[in-house]
């Protein structure tokens, strides 16, 4: 007990666990995005494994963190528009591109990696400067765990999930790709064009996901390797499905998920109790299973109950 | 009031080989007037507006607006000259508010940014100025179908339409609904809208329309003044032939009770009660009316009868037995089942119109060799069918897909009236049909409850049960709130009472009570 004690009091903890939820949050704001056009894109994954190759890379040869991760955005949008070509263009089934995609960045990655370092997994990036926050960094312990040596890409990823939500509230993008992706048909009767939106709106999710995988080589470590991504693009999209969509809903669940992460990586170097590690290891997509089944348990029961209200309040407005 | 403020002439336009939907058609409207575009399913009055939206494009003809000739090749062509378009499945995003979805497309801005207040005034001083009261701030998921149908037409007024077409707009509105519908619709062309009405529905036209337009077979018949037509007249230049003596329905020769429902009870996933109590009796030789606004416990019922729901409470006898837990079996009892979705329930749309007809019959012993078909007896047996019921098609090889619905229509009805042995439940046989086909499926219903089959007729459609049925029940709100033993002598309007729930029939009838 006393090992979780110290463990749940440390600062770094909670700073390991902002580090760990950042890249869900950036894969499950993707996954917003796509959701919200109609798309369930699965390629979030590979689209982080190629952009976090694209970050280190780029990083290293211009000696630059900054170039590194917009080559990295690059790649995202890269990805974005070639999931769009496949899937809006040429009408390919979704999950099919997004298989194909992530299949194509498992082995281009490596391909990549080998044909310029003559290994199969590793290559170097530059890591970004941790920011201190003056001030705000003296603050006893959420001081410690907030501004101090926090990667930059903590707080774009905070500020996307509030632009992400303005974005569907407040602008007319944002309406036409919710239209879009729940009923097309009526969005094109009234001269939306839709496959434009939905090009948009996977760009922007691939961008995302772009921003996702620099982090993980540029921020969270500071190398590439083809292991790295390690299924953070499903978690992203499973945060996403529980929170509903709902931008900021689904940023606490990747942070959640972030926290079981930073919790089984954590718990390997408890001396009271020795779990083995690759059971510990296994504990986020655990987590991320039973959290799809909770989720899908209280939305059965909340869509049952949606459609008998709904047809109460369309008897009253008969009877009126 | 003589200004043609729109001409399409010449308009030609074929779906591949042999399917022509629009064959040199003229078509002019006044403005200020409510003019019908009438005729059968099939007739190309829909291909015809949609051409005008821009949705379909002709392969020639011509389109005059004011006396100027314009191109359409999109719906936002057609928007920018004035022309909306309000389709029959309506096209509404649920997710979205009322005001949302009236602005979508042409959202008003402020600083870039989406200006949801003047979305919101906008459709206020829209539905204050037309009289159409809706709540912009509504989501539109949670609107019944009327109101739904205001925002499609508050839709097509924040976009300066001119002219409005309607694709049958009252086929989901009750008799209450549809008055006040048609009173909207005056308030309209009285504020200088164009209205076009594209409709089979007689006496709607002479209740609202100045002129129509009748197609037959993607011919212009002609347009002529509402007030010098017959509604026979009209049907006669529909249908091309003499239209039917108006029916009345048969004494019926009661029989024994085939299906008895028996105190059903239903309740939904969060304990409302769906079904209140049901019973009542559907005896052979007769056929029963359920009447009711959508919603009232009609699908439950269906499930109940055709096995998809297990109801809580009561149960179903037929033919002196328990009703078995599954359609299959309940079919082998010789019940026979037209669904009201044709589309996704009725037919497999991509299997051919000799297999949809032939479905049931591939089950039975005399069209088997062991495990193989007879495929040439069932080429037979899907000949007569087929012909049985008129369908109107290339080939029996043909994909069912390619068949306008009322053709679909008379596929379904055939396989399952062919079928029948005991008792058929007809849930909106003839919804969505044209006048043609409608009284084919009406003759063989009718054919069949005089064989002594009980058929139990759910519609929507008032005209039609008061056409078929002597007996009906009412349903609101899971009940029946009333049991009319001879519906001839029961008005329309007291009917939409019980309808409305306003007025309930307070005995049941005695002998179900008693049980």
């Amino acid at each position: 007990m006393s090992d979780l004690w110290n463990l749940l009091s440390a600062p770094e903890f909670y700073a390991m666990v902002l580090q760990l939820a950042t890249p869900l949050v950036f894969a499950a704001l993707a996954a917003v995005v796509s959701n919200k056009a109609g798309v369930l894109n699965i390629g979030i994954e590979g689209t982080m494994v190629l952009a976090a190759l694209a970050a280190a890379l780029f990083s290293t040869w211009s000696g630059s963190a900054f170039v590194g991760v917009v080559c990295g955005v690059g790649a995202g949008l890269l990805m974005g528009g070639f999931f769009a070509l496949c899937a809006v263009r040429f009408r390919t089934n979704h999950i099919l591109v997004g298989i194909a995609i992530n299949l194509l960045s498992a082995g281009l990655a490596v391909f990549i990696v080998y044909a310029i370092t003559g290994n199969k997994s590793d290559y170097p990036g530059i890591a970004m400067t941790p920011w201190d926050v003056p001030l705000f960094k003296e603050i006893p312990f959420v001081g410690d765990v907030l501004f101090r040596q926090v990667n930059p890409l903590v707080f774009v990823a905070v500020l996307c999930v509030f632009m992400i939500r303005f974005l569907f509230r407040r602008t007319v993008l944002g309406v036409r790709i919710l239209a879009v992706g729940k009923n097309p048909v009526a969005a094109a009767s009234v001269g939306i064009h839709t496959r434009r939106i939905k090009t948009v709106a996977l760009l922007i999710a691939g961008g995302l996901a772009g921003l996702g995988g620099a982090y993980l080589s540029l921020g969270y470590m500071s190398n590439f390797n083809t292991g790295m991504v390690a299924g953070r693009g499903f978690i992203g999209i499973a945060a996403e499905a529980i929170g509903g969509g709902h931008p900021v809903a689904t940023a606490l669940f990747a942070l959640v998920f972030g926290a079981v992460n930073a919790f089984s990586l954590a718990a390997q170097t408890f001396t009271s109790i020795t779990v083995p590690y690759e059971l510990l290891n296994t504990l986020p997509y655990l987590t991320t299973a039973a959290g799809l089944v909770v989720y899908s348990l209280i939305r059965y029961r909340q869509s049952t109950h949606h459609s008998s209200k709904r047809r109460i309040s369309h008897e009253k407005s008969v009877g009126d | 009031m003589t200004v043609p403020i729109l001409r399409m002439q010449g308009i030609c336009k074929s779906f591949g080989p042999g399917i022509i939907a629009a064959d040199d058609v003229t078509f002019s409207v006044n403005r200020g007037e409510i003019h019908a575009l009438a005729g059968e399913n099939g007739a190309g009055k829909t291909t015809l507006m949609k051409i005008l939206y821009g949705l379909e494009k002709a392969q020639r003809g011509e389109i005059f607006l004011h006396d100027r000739r314009i191109t359409i090749n999109s719906p936002k062509d057609a928007m920018s000259h004035g022309i909306g378009m309000v389709h029959q499945h309506f096209m509404l995003v649920d997710e979205l508010t009322v005001a949302e979805n009236v602005v979508l497309g042409i959202e008003p801005r402020r600083a870039g940014l989406f200006d949801r207040k003047a979305a919101e005034h906008l459709v206020r001083s829209l539905s204050e100025r037309y009289d159409m009261p809706v709540e912009p701030t509504a989501r539109a998921a949670d609107l019944n179908v009327a109101t739904k149908q205001k925002v499609e037409i508050l839709k097509v007024l924040a976009r300066n339409a001119e002219l409005i077409i309607l694709d049958e707009p009252t086929a989901v509105l009750t008799p209450q609904e549809t008055k006040r519908f048609f009173e909207q619709l005056k308030t309209l062309r009285d504020l200088g809208k164009t209205i076009v009405i594209i409709t089979h529905k007689l006496p709607e036209i002479k209740a609202i329309c100045d002129r129509i337009t009748i197609l037959r077979k993607g011919r212009t018949i002609g347009t002529y003044f509402v007030s010098d037509i017959s509604e026979s007249e009209i049907s006669r230049k529909m249908i091309g032939t003499e239209p039917p003596p108006e029916r009345f329905p048969q004494a019926d020769s009661a029989g024994l009770p085939r299906l008895s429902v028996r105190h059903i009870w239903c309740f939904g996933p969060h304990g409302k009660a769906a079904l209140k109590d049901m019973s009542f009796d559907l005896r052979g030789g007769e056929m029963l009316g359920v009447i009711g606004v959508e919603g009232n416990g009609q699908r439950e019922l269906v499930g109940v009868l055709t096995g998809k729901i297990v109801p809580d409470h009561g149960n179903v006898i037929l033919n002196e037995g328990i009703l078995p837990s599954s359609l299959s079996s309940i079919r082998k009892e010789g019940v026979s089942f037209i669904p009201e979705d044709r589309m996704n329930d009725g037919v497999d749309l991509d299997a051919s119109i000799e297999e949809n007809v032939t479905a049931l019959l591939r089950q039975n012993r005399d069209h088997l060799v062991g495990p193989f078909f007879k495929s040439r007896k069932l080429s037979v047996s899907g000949r007569r069918l087929t012909e049985g019921f008129d369908v109107r098609m290339g080939s029996l090889r043909d994909s069912i897909r390619h068949l306008s619905g009322g053709n679909m229509q008379k596929v379904v009805c055939a396989r399952e009236i062919d079928a029948c042995g005991t008792v058929l439940i007809a849930d909106q046989p003839t919804r969505g049909v044209d006048v043609g086909s409608l009284r084919t499926i009406h003759d063989q219903m009718e054919a069949l409850r005089a064989a002594g089959k009980g058929i139990l007729l759910i519609s929507s459609d008032l005209q039609e049960i008061r056409a078929l049925c002597r007996r009906a029940i009412i349903l609101h709100q899971g009940t029946i709130a009333a049991e009319i033993d001879d519906l001839s002598a029961c008005s329309e309007e007291e009917l939409g009472l019980y309808m409305l729930g306003i007025k309930r029939q307070e005995p049941v009838s005695p002998e179900v009570a008693h049980e």
